[in-house]
């Protein structure tokens, strides 16, 4: 009996001391290796990006998604998506708030009417920064980035200055914002520096993506307009297809042209990759909180004309390359004197359209831009 | 653990406290390393931290310097041109020398205050958008651009130009310790702005190439951090690296600090730190060695005691593998001695009964061999136990000394029995085993005396307690002794000593272990006085209980006869019907034989379901069981032959090999009449059968010969080692002995021989007379021969001699020779002729009484 207790109590030390031994050595191990509490892991940054449409439909959305996608992955950010978040509802505050929770710090409010929704809430997130694009809303935890697309629409002008015979160009455009409104601006003084008397005809679809509408609009520019070239802002490039079955130039939007439409003479695109990356940059960098809005445009190649036709001669190009080159020198677009279509002067001849105006306050086009009727 | 192990242990300690140590200290350089490394990564944290707050101050100086410049833009767009621009304009530049003030108008042209170079400062055209800029260009200096605005255009810029003369004198950057040397980087490293006291070394320093190649890794960190630190070590001296970008200019801001500056205090803590821990983990390493050790012991000991426990249980096994085997031993024995016992009784031809009593000498030997083999192991083993009961000790010396008697006669050896009468006769212990005691020391002192005497004395010490009493018996032989320094181990298992002196004496060496056992477990004591050569004395006291206060008196001889050796069944029981179940063929053989004498009517069956067949139709007077049987044992038969209405009140007699303590009692609690051990005592089994068959059925057996004829012819007591002449003239015992026990065989020989008598005796007297010796010596043999088979030793011996002289006379050279045994040989005629006649009167005389 007593020996059976001795035995036991042989075994148990014997399998017990290692073990406490182990384990005391574990504790110490431990204490001494355990992470300092000031010192966190750094964690990787989360982004959060909410758009209008489906991340897979090509146009705005895949491009964007696409871009800040690979910026992410260069810069060693996660990413997280909420796409099919519809305008004018509560369903983008809800995104936000999963966003948040979610430990996105940054979340790229990437449609127009999303900053406006979210400004009177932006508050209820101090420890996020929100990504504007191209909208009046601010707060200050909300900064604005924006390609210059205008520089692309300056350069497309060009081309649309140098093809055009008849100096009539077509435009069919989804609604009469800020964005679009400088961007047929630009577009006119690109082709007036070619061609002094070209003109713009612009037909509205009052949609961003209404490939019928477009597709006819697009037709009765050729037909009603006597337009030889077409350009649009939409979010699909139905009129650049209705042009090319009609034989006719055009020019895209931030959209692969497909192969062997030679009368797609190239696309006004968005590096939205760079454009991310810089803005990721900055974030990373917490400038963004001395930065109101940040364009991004030709200077840093994020803004630029993609899938030139072989219709563009070498001569061509280099004319392109040329005001390329003087739009990287910071050429200024917008610089007086500029007269809208009603006349009135919008620009004296000493004068720049400053960056914030050309952002929210251009409510006007440029003399030598007509409606279609 | 014995010495040379110990002293193997340790230099296997020694290496196992060096390896130790080498763990420890490869385990200290890899924490130092590692805690370094910690150490360092935190400092660079702390650092870039500070180099943050370092650029945010910096920062906040540019952001009042372009918030000044703002003010003044704002001033000065609504009234070109005039007085108050250009005093605006003076404030501005202030009183040094290097400042310069100018407004450039959207073409890039000084259109106010002092011209300045637009076009050489790169980022200055992005303040035409509407932007403040701060830009640097070398050779030229700091430029601060505000953006002069009409309504929401741009008209034009409001700049202030910093010469590099003057940067350092207007932007103090604030350093956070005295230590920290602060500069001011353009975007591709070229100082823009140096720290007061900036010296030649401090020029060396940042252009060697340890620090443009940590400054090169800072500006790949600072793609996407605020601000990074870098450890450096230049000169034997460290230092930490930092920068900061400054947002909305093209600027870092660059700095180094002294290791010493940051990590100070941190040293101290990180030393003491890494001291602790050292200790710690000694302490540890201490304990865990202790506590491996501390196990090594308790496995050791552990394993020893496994061992010994191995030990022990091994020679359990062959205390127990030996007494199973003496067990296993005693049945054939049993079957031989059994089966010698008909050839015994069976045998007529004197030879083979002289060969069967050999075997029986032998396999009794043998047997009392196989039982000190299984006493000893049953001692070992602890089964051995004390039965204790009420004898009469003189009955115990009786048995013992008859039984020791003859051995000592046969070896000529004088045995004397002395018993003090005062010792009490009615005692009450275990007579069995004192009758081992005393018969292993008397078998001991007669086997190692060649000549003398043994004495065996039994007297006792009478106790103050009336009840009990100290039995004393003493044996003492003048035999060979015992060598002194065999002494201690005499009562020790297995030993026999003086191996070459006694290589002739059998045994086990076994029988004083089991009296020395036996005497203690008795709770007495043993002890000897020996002298070697001389002879050896073993006394034996054993405290005994009284049960009556008699004395045993005068110890007399006249009990002790010895017992006949001739077998006679004590009962004949013809009516009796018996059954025996036995699966052993030989046993049945020997049961059968055994009881044919007693004319018993037996069934033998082999296994015990027979036995249950046998008893469902018949009813049987006793049942003779085996123990161990294939199918049912003895046990299991006799519960189920219970039940069967034929062995109502038949006795049941168990056979069994198992003659362990307390069988007997177990046996007859199941329900058996009577026990029987293996191997069979015949007379036991008699005895037995005695008992348990109906009285009625049961008679005592003829008497072959009445004592009462015998006194006519001889004297009965005569010991049968006497020589020829002091022979009777006729022995009935040697007569039966010669024809096997088989009186019809005798009184046929005895007819025969008598019948021949007047032919041969007057052959005899013819041959003597016409002295043809030769003849006369063969008719002397012959008559030699047949006298002794039918018991005429006398005459026998008588003829045997004058045989020899006959054959003295005709072997002989010399005339003298011839003489004498002629002479002899006439001499010895008469007796002859005269036994011879005596003899045959005898044998008529004992034929015709039957």
């Amino acid at each position: 009996m007593n020996q059976n207790i001795r035995t036991i109590r042989r075994r148990i030390l014997r399998w017990l001391a290692p073990m406490l031994l182990a384990a005391a050595g574990l504790v110490l191990l431990a204490l001494i290796f355990r992470p300092a509490p000031d010192e966190p892991e750094p964690e990787k940054p989360t982004v959060g990006f909410i758009v209008l449409g489906d991340v897979r439909s090509p146009g705005w959305n895949a491009s964007n998604y696409e871009g800040l996608l690979a910026a992410c992955n260069k810069l060693g950010a996660k990413l997280v998506v909420r796409d099919h978040v519809a305008e004018r509802s509560d369903e983008c505050l809800k995104a936000v708030r999963n966003l948040a929770g979610q430990g996105c710090k940054l979340i790229i409010l990437a449609s127009y009417s999303y900053p406006e929704e979210i400004r009177p809430f932006a508050n209820e997130f101090p420890n996020v920064s929100f990504i504007n694009m191209a909208s009046k809303s601010y707060n200050p935890n909300m900064a604005t980035y924006f390609p210059r697309m205008y520089q692309g629409r300056y350069l497309s002008g060009a081309l649309a200055g140098i093809r055009s015979t008849s100096g009539i160009i077509g435009y069919v455009a989804a609604m009469p914002n800020a964005e679009v409104l400088r961007g047929i601006n630009a577009f006119l003084l690109g082709a007036r520096r070619i061609n002094p008397k070209a003109r713009v005809v612009v037909a509205w679809t009052n949609s961003w993506e209404d490939p019928e509408r477009e597709r006819h609009l697009a037709e009765r520019l050729i037909h009603e307009a006597g337009a030889d070239l077409i350009t649009y802002h939409q979010d699909d490039m139905a009129a650049a297809e209705a042009a090319e079955a009609l034989g006719v130039d055009s020019i895209a939007f931030n959209a692969p042209v497909p192969k062997g439409a030679k009368h797609i003479l190239a696309s006004v695109s968005c590096r939205w990759d760079i454009f991310y990356q810089d803005l990721l940059r900055d974030y990373l960098k917490d400038e963004l909180r001395v930065m109101r809005t940040s364009w991004i445009g030709v200077d840093r190649n994020a803004v630029l004309l993609t899938s030139l036709s072989s219709e563009i001669t070498p001569e061509m190009r280099a004319k392109l390359d040329t005001i390329r080159l003087e739009l990287v020198n910071h050429m200024l677009i917008f610089r007086g004197p500029l007269y809208d279509n009603q006349n009135v002067l919008r620009c004296k001849a000493d004068e720049a359209i400053s960056d914030d105006t050309l952002l929210m306050d251009i409510d006007w086009l440029i003399s030598g831009v007509t409606s279609l009727e | 653990m014995n010495e040379s192990q110990e002293e193997r242990q340790l230099p296997k300690i020694i290496v196992q406290i060096c390896a130790l140590i080498a763990v420890l200290a490869a385990f200290a350089v890899w924490m130092q390393m590692r805690a370094a490394a910690l150490m360092i990564s935190s400092l660079e944290n702390t650092v870039a931290s500070q180099a943050t707050d370092v650029a945010l101050m910096t920062e906040k100086q540019i952001q009042e310097e372009l918030s000044v410049l703002s003010l003044a833009a704002g001033c000065l767009e609504p009234s070109p041109g005039d007085e108050a621009q250009d005093r605006l304009l003076r404030e501005l530049r202030g009183m040094e020398a290097g400042v310069s003030v100018g407004v450039i108008s959207i073409d890039g042209e000084s259109i106010l205050g002092d011209v300045l170079p637009y076009r050489t400062f790169k980022n200055l055209p992005v303040a035409m958008h509407g932007q403040a800029v701060v830009d640097y260009q070398a050779g030229y200096g700091l430029i601060f651009a505000v953006p002069l605005m009409r309504g929401s255009n741009v008209s034009g810029l409001l700049c202030r130009l910093y010469s590099e003369r003057m940067i350092p004198w207007h932007f103090r950057m604030t350093a956070l310790n005295s230590s920290m040397r602060l500069l001011l980087h353009d975007r591709n490293g070229q100082m823009i702005m140096p720290y007061r006291a900036y010296s030649e070394e401090d020029t060396d320093f940042f252009r060697s190439p340890e620090v443009q190649e940590a400054l090169g890794l800072l500006r790949s960190q600072l793609e996407t951090h605020r601000s990074a630190a870098s450890y450096l070590m230049l000169n034997e001296k460290q230092y930490f690296l930092f920068a900061s970008d400054l947002p909305h200019a093209n600027c870092t801001v660059t700095g180094y600090v002294p290791w010493g500056a940051v990590a100070g205090p941190m040293t101290a803590v990180f030393s003491r730190s890494i001291r602790v821990a050292a200790l710690l983990l000694m302490i540890f390493l201490s304990v865990g060695a202790y506590l491996v050790v501390t196990r090594e012991k308790a496995a050791r000991s552990e394993a020893l005691e496994k061992e010994k426990e191995l030990a022990d249980q091994a020679s359990q096994a062959k205390s127990e593998f030996l007494a199973s085997m003496s067990h296993e031993i005693r049945t054939p024995i049993n079957t031989i001695l059994g089966l010698n016992e008909m050839i015994l009784r069976k045998s007529k031809d004197a030879a083979v009964g002289r060969y069967a009593r050999s075997v029986r000498t032998a396999g009794s030997s043998l047997l009392s061999i196989i039982n000190d083999i299984l006493d000893f192991s049953k001692i070992e083993s602890g089964k051995f136990r004390i039965v204790e009961t009420e004898y009469r000790l003189s009955e115990l010396i009786q048995t013992v000394s008859s039984m020791m008697r003859p051995r000592a006669e046969a070896k000529g050896l004088e045995f004397h029995v002395k018993v003090n009468a005062e010792v009490p006769n009615c005692l009450y212990g275990d007579t069995r085993r004192i009758q081992q005691v005393l018969i292993n020391l008397l078998t001991n002192a007669i086997k190692y005396t060649e000549r003398g005497t043994v004495d065996f004395a039994v007297s006792h010490a009478p106790r103050p307690d009336e009840d009990k009493t100290m039995l004393r018996f003493i044996i003492r032989d003048t035999g060979i002794g015992i060598r002194e320094e065999d002494q201690s181990r005499l009562f020790k298992g297995f030993e026999r000593f003086d191996m070459q002196r006694n290589q002739h004496v059998e045994g086990t060496g076994l029988g004083l272990a089991i009296t020395h056992n036996l005497v203690e477990m008795m709770n007495g004591s043993i002890s000897f006085n020996s002298v070697y050569g001389e002879g050896t004395t073993f006394a034996v006291a054993l405290p005994q209980k009284i049960t009556a206060p008699a004395p045993i008196g005068e110890y007399s001889e006249a009990d002790d006869a010895g017992s006949s050796e001739e077998y006679q069944v004590s009962f004949l029981a013809p009516d009796a019907d018996v059954l025996a179940a036995d699966d052993n063929e030989m046993n049945r053989f020997v049961l059968a034989e055994l009881l044919k004498d007693t004319q018993i009517k037996l069934d033998i069956v082999s296994n015990g379901e027979e036995a249950l067949q046998r008893l469902l139709v018949k009813h049987y007077d006793a049942v003779l069981l085996d123990q161990r049987m294939g199918g049912m044992n003895g046990v299991e038969t006799l519960r189920a032959a219970s039940r069967l209405p034929n062995s109502f009140g038949t006795p049941f007699i168990v056979l069994t090999a198992d003659a362990d303590l307390g069988a007997r009692e177990r046996f007859l609690r199941e329900g058996f009449s009577d026990y029987l051990s293996k191997p069979l005592d015949f007379n036991m089994l008699e005895r037995a059968l005695m008992r348990c068959l109906p009285p009625e059925k049961v008679r005592p057996a003829p008497r072959p010969q009445p004592e009462a004829s015998a006194p006519v012819i001889s004297a009965p007591s005569a010991p049968a080692t006497a020589t020829a002449d002091e022979a009777p003239v006729f022995d009935r015992k040697a007569a039966l002995q010669y024809s096997a026990g088989n009186k019809k065989l005798f009184k046929k020989l005895a007819g025969t021989f008598a019948g021949l008598y007047e032919k041969k005796s007057a052959q005899l007297g013819e041959l003597f007379a016409s002295e043809d010796w030769n003849a006369y010596t063969d008719a002397v043999h012959s008559l030699k021969s047949t006298s002794l088979s039918v018991g005429g030793l006398r005459v026998s011996a008588a003829a045997k001699a004058s045989e020899m002289a006959g054959k003295r006379f005709l072997s002989a050279e010399s005339p003298e020779a011839k003489e004498k045994a002629l002479n002899e040989l006439r001499g010895n005629h008469e007796s002859v002729l005269r036994l011879y006649g005596e003899f045959v009167a005898a044998l008529r005389q004992e034929t015709s009484l039957d």
